[in-house]
């Protein structure tokens, strides 16, 4: 009897205690999107896989030219199609510090898929700082809306849940799909520049500012969740300026002594070609960048961007 | 008489212990396999916008529409902005880490206008770095090379669009959205205005009078703060560059709390250059506490003296390194005996 009220005894406590700690509640979770989304797949398959580096100056002259050499871009856009343009538009930061898009490469972009027959352009970023004040001082909306284009603000409605199959960082997470979801190809554009964390900030980097909420968490492991990124958009069409590369003290730059005029603009529908192509502006390889040797062993893209015979033009 | 207690179990007992063992060591099963898939979701807590936390961190300061007292024609563009250690990457991305692994506190920025630059505007960006010595590592982490000393203070200098200087325990960044001299004015002015508006005790960093003079590259020295030369416990490193013999190569130095750590340190450091192909060289050096590593085509030397543990790195000849070396030492020894 004494023996069964004490195990009596021990139940209750551990029940009790129990008890005090269950949370009801579950995990923290986003307060909007509470069904999963999914992000299409804009790649353009039948096209192959291509690449082009023009060096020159001029953004303008040297992205028409890029796009061209590698069928134009109505090889990417049909006419009708509803255009994403996501840009790097992170920091309140004017365009000569190439911390962000530059709005040259905005205009022209836009410009390009208005020819190609495009119905509709948007341009798109969910900015580290305030975002009006990002699009206002990068200069990319005042680019964006004189050649035609919408300028997308985020806005909390504007997220939904995702979860990458197969992700192990990117799992009930608030992307910025609004804009995602009323498309049919997405062009990303970033200029290259140096990271702190991640040795360099590209095509690849720059998906970043898809996701919401506090993804700083996700620089713990930068080199998987760029990889991730890589994974759960997959693009139309990429452009990669190299016009002036930021060599130093990346992201955010700050000096014009940071910058470099490296005179290239890199085109391509494979994303880690690109990124390994950009990481030889920035004296590096893509063995250095374990980002891009990630991407590659997903299936992702090649980082022997020479295997693409990659059109190369000087202007 | 006491009746004896029958102890033996029951084979009821013991199936039933097995039974509740087994259940609690799938429990601890499922436990350790379900943390191998940490989800990064379950700390998603809401702002889903990323600028939302700093919206929130955006208050005007004090009731002021300034961070500072602004000199004549310089008004605000923006509201100050505030950011601690769980917000700094809401400014400045990845490169936080670079502040935050040297002891950053807080970070009020802000935009300004001088009615003389038109449309352009100024950003001052002041990091409380909590010591001289952390304001200091991210200054020297950063030195840019085409930087042209300025009289803002022991480390101070201006580059064609910025001025970059400490104060005290402050790291200020003040970064113009153009190029032009016109804005170097406004920009000192503003500088000076915060200087006058914060004075500080002035705290000289001695690490200057460490190093040997001879070969030395003066604006070189530099203070890392963590994981220096990718070893992980390597923290609070100076480090300086030398030009000897035509050979370009670096010395540093670190003082720790004791004698023992240093010893143990230069210890660990050596083996982990070892484990990463460095090879041990038999060298007759000057410095009883001396050992020489041959890795990546250059020469390390490491050494400790008291709670000193300093060295010689990518040094593409023995003799510099040796030389540099025995000069590094003898400097130890001499403030050692101060």
């Amino acid at each position: 009897m004494v023996r069964s009220a004490k195990a009596g005894a021990s139940i209750l406590a551990a029940c009790s205690v129990s008890y005090l700690f269950y949370d009801r509640a579950g995990p923290g979770r986003l307060e909007n999107g509470t069904a999963g989304v999914q992000i299409p797949d804009f790649s353009v398959p039948q096209l192959g896989q291509r690449m082009s580096v023009v060096r020159g100056s001029s953004r303008s002259e040297t992205l028409q030219r890029a796009i061209k050499s590698i069928g134009g871009m109505q090889a990417f856009i049909k006419k009708g199609d509803r255009v994403l343009l996501k840009v790097n538009a992170a920091f309140a930061s004017p365009p000569m510090l190439s911390a962000t898009t530059h709005p040259e490469v905005v205009t022209a972009i836009t410009r390009l898929c208005f020819q190609a027959g495009a119905a509709a352009v948007t341009v798109a970023d969910n900015p580290i700082n305030d975002p009006a004040s990002c699009f206002r001082l990068t200069g990319i909306e005042q680019a964006a809306r004189s050649a035609g284009a919408t300028v997308f603000y985020p806005q909390k409605e504007y997220f939904k849940t995702f979860s990458l199959a197969g992700g192990q960082l990117i799992r009930n997470w608030p992307i910025l799909y609004e804009p995602l979801s009323r498309i049919d190809k997405i062009i990303g554009t970033a200029p290259v520049k140096d990271h702190h964390r991640s040795g360099a900030s590209m095509i690849m980097k720059n998906w970043y500012g898809l996701l919401g909420g506090r993804r700083n968490i996700f620089h713990q492991d930068i080199h998987t969740i760029i990889k991730e990124l890589a994974m759960m958009v997959k693009p139309s069409l990429v452009v990669l300026d190299g016009t002036t590369t930021m060599m130093r003290n990346g992201p955010t730059g700050g000096s014009l002594s940071d910058l470099k005029e490296t005179r290239t603009m890199i085109v391509s529908n494979d994303q880690v070609a690109a990124d390994a192509f950009g990481a030889t502006l920035l004296d590096k390889t893509a063995d250095e960048l374990a980002f891009i040797k990630k991407a590659e062993a997903m299936g992702l893209g090649t980082a022997d961007f020479q295997s693409l015979n990659p059109v190369r033009e000087s202007i | 008489m006491k009746q004896k207690i029958k102890t033996k179990t029951t084979s009821k007992q013991t199936l039933l212990s097995l039974i509740i063992l087994g259940i609690l060591a799938i429990i601890s099963g499922g436990v350790f396999i379900a943390q191998f898939s940490y989800n990064p979701a379950l700390q998603q807590m809401t702002p889903v916008l990323a600028a939302e936390d700093m919206r929130m961190a955006t208050a005007p300061v004090s009731g002021s529409k300034s961070l500072i007292s602004l000199p004549p024609g310089q008004s605000p563009l923006s509201p100050p902005e505030i950011f601690d250690t769980t917000t700094l990457s809401d400014k400045i991305n990845g490169k936080a880490e670079l502040y935050l692994s040297a002891g950053f506190v807080q970070l009020r920025s802000q935009r300004f206008n001088d009615q003389s630059a038109g449309d352009v505007w100024i950003e001052i960006f002041v990091y409380d770095m909590g010591s001289p010595q952390n304001a200091f590592s991210v200054f020297s982490a950063q030195r840019r090379d085409d930087a042209q000393a300025l009289e803002l203070g022991q480390f101070a200098y201006r580059t064609s669009n910025a001025l970059f200087f400490v104060h005290g325990h402050f790291y200020i960044e003040i970064v113009a959205s153009d190029i032009s001299e016109s804005l170097i004015s406004p920009m000192m002015a503003l500088a000076e205005a915060f200087i006058a508006e914060h004075p500080i005790q002035v705290q000289a960093i001695g690490e200057k009078e460490l190093f040997p003079k001879e070969g030395l590259v003066e604006t070189s020295i530099a203070l890392v703060a963590a994981d220096a030369f990718g070893y992980a416990r390597y923290d609070q490193v100076f480090t300086a560059s030398y030009m000897l013999q035509d050979i370009e190569l670096m010395a540093y130095y670190s003082r720790r709390k004791t004698a023992s750590e240093a010893k143990e340190l230069a210890s660990s450091y050596r083996d982990f250059l070892i484990a990463f192909g460095g090879k041990l060289i038999e060298a007759d050096l000057a410095i009883d506490t001396a050992e020489m590593i041959y890795i990546l085509e250059t020469y390390e030397i490491i050494f400790f003296h008291g709670p000193y543990l300093a060295g010689v790195r990518e040094a593409a000849d023995q003799q510099p390194a040796q030389e540099l070396a025995l000069r590094l030492f003898n400097r130890i020894k001499e403030i050692a005996r101060e």
